[in-house]
């Protein structure tokens, strides 16, 4: 349903169409792609409004610069990269811009009036523990919460992020495992509520998936 | 029973379960974690927090995001194949990128702000439907080279123009006036802006606008007090104004501040039937980027 148009062409196919002048290439694979560029700008730049600015300025920039694509990575992988890059620039320009951190105070005081709520039964846990999610990952750097984005949140393995972030495996690893000791105090509360767990185990965090909102890898949404 | 005199960090810890800590260093921390609950809490606590991130479904594309990038691109291939009018409003006043490299035979793209862009796609709407079907024009400069853009290599590659692939693309010097009136007063401001001192606040924002704008058209232009306030924009406030309200003009360009900090308030009245609207923008905002802080809708004028 999302392949209209090309539904045989691979993303390489499609970026060689795209170069070759056909109009409606690159919409297309963006249209492939587009729910997991997404979360890859949301998550990263912490704001939906700045997030589609981010994405809108990645998507024009890689139809310009197609090009300079080598084919030295998978089109999604090269994708992926143009969407962190521009979300990570917008971030220290604004980070430049407003010198006063009131994100950060946002998501603390986030914290402090929602994240002691013990809910993991109610209906809207999920709700919560994402707001929670979400409020805590503003607190770490952004590279960390780039790397946490690719590999936790969007379960990309670490080498594929390591391509994504251009940085080695080593690097990936190193701010994944930053980003989690930085979290965890902020994310320790969740556990309450649950049967306490044993050390080792990690039952004692929420699993839920919701099927709201959720996308599954490399599908685009309705054609 | 083991000894464990230390702790572990917390960070060794997160690098022991990302699989960076290996040989006899790693078989010393797994002996410490046995025999230390605190440690064990922590590292089971550390693999939770990968698994609570995990449990985060990730956030669908907002409908209205999806749309305003699809017309972002839909204009981007428009512009490059030659089928759009819009580059008229940028060719007297936005900074075209130079070209980076030697492209493949490709025209460059004029530099364009998100928000920009998608003025663009439906004002370049509004004038093909104002060209009454002559999609293929790329309107030249007056005495310039006149640029015509021919389709891109590759004419086997259907194209969804009428006269796609038909040779060189033809002017037609009869419409430029329709799509022209997209921009008013060419390469003169059509606004002046204001400083109010006003440090508006997300609470109050809209209030705040409605009684400035309620202000501002009090004060004559050319009194004493109308001149103190009122000044010719700066080239960037230009360019930020166009790029949010391109051919439109606003009701209140205000330099103020927005909580404490330096920013903008472009402000569209409430009209008949429909609804003013207000952006606050950074002092980044500009051509090429909008920096929009925040955006409201207006209460309609007399409510």
């Amino acid at each position: 349903m999302t392949d209209r148009l090309f539904p045989d062409l691979s993303d390489a196919q499609l970026l060689e169409r795209h170069l070759q002048g056909d109009t409606d290439a690159f919409g297309q694979l963006f249209l492939r792609h587009r729910d997991r560029l997404w979360a890859v700008a949301v998550r990263t730049v912490c704001d939906p409004e700045e997030a589609a600015d981010a994405l809108q300025e990645a998507m024009i920039s890689a139809f310009r610069r197609a090009g300079d694509f080598r084919g030295d990575s998978a089109v999604t992988t090269w994708l992926h990269r143009i969407v962190v890059n521009a979300s990570l620039d917008r971030l220290r320009r604004k980070t430049a811009y407003a010198a006063s951190s009131v994100g950060d105070e946002g998501a603390l005081d986030l914290l402090a009036t929602q994240g002691r709520v013990p809910a993991t039964t109610d209906p809207a846990s999920t709700r919560d523990t994402a707001l929670d999610v979400e409020a805590a990952l503003r607190l770490i750097p952004p590279e960390q919460r780039a790397a946490l984005v690719l590999v936790d949140m969007l379960g990309y393995p670490v080498a594929d992020a390591a391509a994504v972030l251009d940085i080695s495996v080593g690097t990936v690893k190193s701010r994944c495992a930053r980003g989690r000791a930085r979290l965890l105090p902020f994310l320790e509360h969740l556990r309450c509520g649950a049967a306490e767990p044993d050390p080792g185990t990690e039952e004692g965090f929420s699993r839920n998936r919701t099927a709201t909102g959720s996308v599954s890898p490399g599908q685009g949404g309705e054609g | 029973m083991r000894r464990h005199s230390a702790h572990v960090d917390t960070v060794v810890l997160a690098e022991l379960g990302a699989g960076m800590i290996s040989g006899r260093r790693a078989a010393r921390i797994h002996a410490h974690l046995a025999g230390c609950p605190r440690c064990a809490r922590v590292s089971a606590g550390l693999s939770g927090v990968s698994v609570l991130l995990a449990s985060v479904p990730p956030p669908a594309m907002p409908a209205a995001v999806a749309t305003r990038l699809d017309a972002a691109i839909a204009e981007e291939a428009a512009v490059r194949s030659g089928t759009a009018v819009t580059p008229v409003r940028l060719a007297g006043r936005g900074p075209f990128r130079p070209a980076e490299r030697a492209g493949a035979g490709r025209p460059r793209n004029r530099r364009t702000s998100p928000v920009a862009v998608r003025a663009f796609a439906a004002a370049a709407a509004a004038c093909l439907v104002a060209a009454g079907g002559y999609t293929i024009a790329q309107l030249t400069s007056p005495g310039g080279s006149g640029r015509v853009l021919s389709p891109a290599a590759g004419a086997s590659i259907p194209r969804n123009g009428p006269r796609a692939g038909a040779g060189p693309l033809q002017v037609r010097p009869t419409h430029q006036g329709s799509a022209i009136h997209a921009q008013p007063a060419h390469g003169q401001p059509a606004f002046e802006v204001v400083t109010s001192g006003t440090d508006y606040q997300p609470a109050t924002l809209g209030a705040q606008v409605e009684a400035e704008i309620g202000r501002i058209s009090k004060i004559a232009p050319n009194t004493a007090s109308g001149e103190r306030i009122r000044h010719q924009p700066t080239a960037q406030q230009d360019e930020c104004v166009q790029g949010i309200m391109p051919g439109v003009p606003p009701t209140l360009v205000d330099a103020a501040r927005y909580q404490g900090h330096r920013a903008m308030v472009i402000a569209l009245a409430s009209g008949a039937g429909e609804l003013g609207q207000a952006w606050v923008v950074g002092p980044a905002c500009s051509a090429g980027r909008a920096d929009i802080l925040t955006h409201v809708r207006l209460p309609a004028a007399g409510g």
